[in-house]
């Protein structure tokens, strides 16, 4: 299925979760959060989000300095 | 009533609309904690103070560092070494000297922000470590008190304002505590507008906030990617199981 993963349309199976696309981005899931149709999923519900076709996933850097 | 002198002093601010006597009147009976005295805190701390707040208290145990002036403007050259606390209150009365102001010196512990976070009308979390931000959102949400969020390292800000009294997700509904990757402003470098970005973002959020002048849309993360010069927004949805705001 087709998904958008920071504007960009990306080839996966079908029935993946969320907790998936660190491992498709090749980046360490604790430097990541995730946003799935403009909201926010808490990193412990990433496992329990299923993806659906054309869904859009923003991958975002957790940011805590100032 | 506004008297001369203060119709003068705010006298621009007073020309944008909705903006009336009665929301600077607000303003002026208002106190605001900021905590963290860095490049969020200096943005904030200097247009909250310019636009007329009566009380702020800016909290932060550092000594002003050569290497904080490219990104803290309230600083300058002479005040290395000396406490930011301290340094940011004597320039932010010479910005406006009608209001008052607390330099408070000490570390944002829980104990600390647990004696000041209940004498204040709101929060500005302007500090630069997760372990610190999880405390003053449970403290915040503890007295319910608005509580306005900014962050930033390298090119990204972030902004977020959370009201405890609104049915949104809060800090511990966006992260957990083990996103917490040490990534800083020390590891991975700041550039001095993009953390002015968010926290004017908390400054004008703030403003509207205290005077009445605006509605906010509470409950919203806000992204900037410097590097692309681009913003997104996402809602932030209560976990029914967050210890901090949710059904427990």
């Amino acid at each position: 299925m087709k998904i958008i993963v920071n504007d960009k349309v990306m080839n996966c199976a079908d029935a993946i979760d969320l907790a998936f696309i660190p491992t498709l981005l090749q980046c360490n899931p604790d430097n990541i959060a995730m946003a799935l149709n403009q909201t926010v999923i808490h990193k412990q519900a990433w496992s329990t989000t299923q993806l659906k076709e054309q869904d859009r996933i923003d991958v975002f850097q957790v940011v805590a300095g100032g | 009533m506004l008297t001369k002198e203060t119709y003068q002093r705010y006298s621009r601010q007073l020309l944008v609309d909705p903006f009336n006597d009665l929301a600077q009147q607000q303003l002026i009976h208002s106190s605001v904690l900021i905590v963290g005295a860095g490049g969020l805190g200096c943005a904030a701390a200097q247009y909250l103070v310019g636009s007329g707040v009566g009380h702020l208290l800016l909290m932060d145990h550092d000594k002003v560092d050569i290497s904080n002036l490219h990104r803290q403007p309230l600083y300058v050259e002479s005040d290395v070494g000396s406490y930011k606390a301290e340094s940011a209150a004597r320039r932010l009365l010479q910005i406006n000297s009608t209001g008052r102001i607390s330099a408070l010196t000490y570390q944002a512990d829980e104990a600390v922000l647990e004696t000041f976070i209940p004498l204040v009308d709101i929060v500005l979390d302007c500090t630069d470590n997760l372990p610190t931000r999880f405390i003053i959102n449970s403290l915040s949400y503890k007295h319910k008190k608005p509580l306005f969020i900014g962050a930033a390292t390298g090119s990204l800000a972030q902004f977020v304002a959370l009201n405890p009294a609104q049915n949104h997700g809060c800090y511990a509904c966006l992260y957990a505590p083990e996103q917490d990757t040490g990534n800083s402003c020390l590891s991975q470098g700041i550039l001095g507008p993009v953390v002015a970005l968010a926290g004017n973002y908390q400054a004008l959020a703030s403003l509207y906030y205290l005077s009445g002048s605006n509605q906010l849309d509470w409950g919203r993360l806000h992204v900037f990617d410097g590097s692309k010069m681009q913003w997104k927004q996402f809602a932030i949805p209560k976990r029914s199981e967050c210890a901090v705001c949710g059904d427990k």
